[in-house]
């Protein structure tokens, strides 16, 4: 991208910097979204969702303190909703991710949950991610049931906090819709560009 | 660590000078991401070291004079928009005074209010190849006591600069893992006042501050940053008055830990250098800080 | 020397060896330019100001004849270190103006 490319770039941004957000609500069949992992294996998005009755991509940023502090929370979610049809996908669409990177990472930090690669943000931009730890449930229509936190936490964990990916995740497994469908993830700034 | 600096921004170098200083930072309280709301309490103190002359000499205090500055900030910040943010200070201010000819004296009271806002165009890590941006805008009222209407003889109780103070500037940051660099600039000026059928108007003035923090774990973070201060010739009766302006140079240092998601907790040092070269027409103080800050998720 | 450059107005810190931050008393001395002599007899007001940061003092000076050109200056409470002008005004048969630097430390 050329320095005027950019600049023009940054102006849009900051041009559109007060528009409110739409939250995104399904992601097509076709949408052609694919995320690579380290090993070149591509896994299409869409094909991903059919593999589950609900599927959760949570939002990754390497350096976020919100992300480290809620990885025990994560491994929870995972174990306890995996055998009742859930599935977790970590998700890194910053600039400059790299799969095999990320992978190192995810081995370091011990994800028993998969860590792909969105290159240039695709997924990130259709379903509105903004922020670290931004967790999106997608049924197997690709519609969107919830998008936001992964529960009132930021940096520091308590026992009082209010799980709302879990509430989500309990309600539509009972077959009701979220009792908060949307909470705004208490994240670092994704770098997307 | 953004919060670290942010608070560090409080500095001096909009205010007159330490005894008739109402705080008048541009934004001493910074909304993190997805804070919507926070109040805080800062504490100040400083002793003054001595001065600087128009030469840029500094000259220690005379002996048997001294001076210790005390500041109690009371703020709070309210997010607007998605990215902006408003913000309220109001500042009381104490000081301690002796000299040899006039003996000790005490005074303070209510300070100079200040109003500030903050939009961040774009965050510090939203674009890889750009740095976060923001605009900072501030007024400062004149709620303090000026120097004319001081009783005491060393104006001690002189809390405010008795005129309106506009500023507007540029916040950039960038992280880098574990480090953030933040750099501010910011154009002041405050308005002519008469004073004893005297007007007078200060020259306007360029304040620039860069800062490098570090995050030790999560939720603590250290910081190291200085400012500098310049600020033109005044203006007496329409004409320009040489050797009035003023610079200055401020060091500091402060540590940042989050006890709670909602609390935090900062502070640290500050020292103008006590040596020739390093301000112009101002005191020089050596102190420190201490806030906490509450905030609503 | 003063506005129109009829009189030169010089000063001496009669409270202590220098002036120096706080309260303190002068000595002004006013002389003709033209011929030198002492000037008597003027009504003197005096506004101490510091033009580096824009504020004066909190009390106005009072201002006694002496004779000889002399004029007794006291109550000059001089605040804060830096430089002052004794922004006097000077009223009588030819008005005028004079603004003395005090420098303190």
């Amino acid at each position: 991208m050329t320095s005027f490319h950019r600049f023009v770039l940054v102006l849009s941004l900051l041009a559109t910097a007060c528009a409110p957000k739409s939250e995104a609500k399904s992601i097509p069949e076709n949408a052609g979204i694919v995320l690579e992992g380290s090993d070149g294996s591509r896994h299409d998005v869409f094909g991903e969702l059919v593999r589950h009755r609900f599927t959760v991509f949570v939002f990754y940023s390497e350096d976020c303190p919100c992300m480290r502090a809620h990885e025990p929370r994560l491994e929870r979610v995972r174990a306890e909703y995996a055998p009742r049809d859930v599935g977790l996908i970590l998700v890194n669409s910053e600039a400059g991710a790299d799969p095999e990177r990320d992978t190192l990472e995810a081995k370091r930090r011990g994800y028993s949950f998969p860590l792909l690669t969105d290159h240039d943000a695709r997924l990130a931009k259709l379903l509105n991610a903004e922020f670290a730890t931004h967790s999106i449930i997608v049924d197997q229509h690709g519609r969107v049931r919830y998008s936001g936190g992964i529960d009132s936490d930021k940096n520091h964990m308590r026992p009082s906090a209010t799980p709302y990916l879990r509430h989500a995740l309990d309600d539509l497994l009972a077959g009701n819709e979220p009792r908060t469908p949307d909470r705004e993830p208490l994240g670092c700034a994704l770098r997307l560009r | 660590m953004g919060c670290t600096l942010a608070a560090l921004l409080d500095a001096d170098w909009a205010s007159a000078q330490a005894c008739c200083a109402g705080a008048s930072a541009i934004t001493p309280a910074r909304l993190e991401l997805h804070e919507q709301f926070l109040v805080g309490l800062q504490l100040r103190a400083a002793w003054m070291l001595g001065s600087y002359d128009a030469n840029r000499d500094f000259r220690n205090l005379p002996s048997g004079a001294a001076q210790w500055d005390f500041e109690q900030d009371a703020f709070g910040s309210l997010r607007l928009l998605r990215r902006g943010q408003l913000g309220l200070l109001v500042p009381v201010l104490e000081s301690w005074r002796k000299t040899s000819t006039t003996g000790s004296e005490f005074g303070g009271g209510l300070g100079d209010v200040n109003v500030n806002a903050r939009y961040d165009f774009i965050y510090a890590n939203e674009l890889s190849y750009a740095p976060g941006v923001a605009l900072l805008l501030g007024v400062t009222v004149p709620t303090g006591r000026a120097p004319e209407a001081a009783e005491q003889p060393l104006g001690s109780d002189a809390t405010g600069i008795g005129a309106f103070q506009i500023s507007a500037g540029l916040g950039l940051e960038r992280s880098f893992g574990d480090f953030l660099v933040s750099g501010a600039g910011i154009f002041s000026k405050r308005t002519s006042r008469e004073v004893r059928g005297v007007e007078s108007e200060l020259g306007a003035a360029l304040s620039g501050m860069l800062g490098l923090a570090y995050t030790i774990r999560e939720g603590t973070s250290a910081a190291i940053f200085g400012t500098y201060m310049y600020e033109g010739n005044a203006s007496v009766e329409g004409r320009e008055i040489p050797n009035t302006a003023r610079e200055q140079l401020r060091l500091a240092a402060a540590a940042s830990f989050s006890i709670l998601d909602e609390w935090r907790i900062q502070g640290g040092p500050f020292v103008d250098p006590p040596a020739n070269g390093f301000g112009r027409n101002q005191i020089a103080s050596l102190g420190g800080s201490f806030t906490v800050i509450r905030s609503f998720l | 020397m003063s506005d129109t450059g009829a009189l030169s107005v010089t000063w001496e810190c009669v409270s202590g060896d220098a002036p120096a931050r706080g309260r303190n008393r002068f000595e002004l001395l006013i002389e003709s330019t033209e011929s030198g002599e002492p000037v008597d007899g003027l009504s003197l007001s005096m506004v101490p100001f510091m033009p580096a940061m824009g504020h004066g003092s909190s009390t106005v000076p009072t201002i006694a004849e002496v004779g000889s050109g002399k004029y007794d200056v006291d109550d000059v409470v001089l605040a804060m270190p830096g430089v002052w002008e004794l922004r006097t005004t000077i009223s009588g048969d030819e008005p005028d103006y004079a603004a003395p630097r005090v420098e303190i430390d």
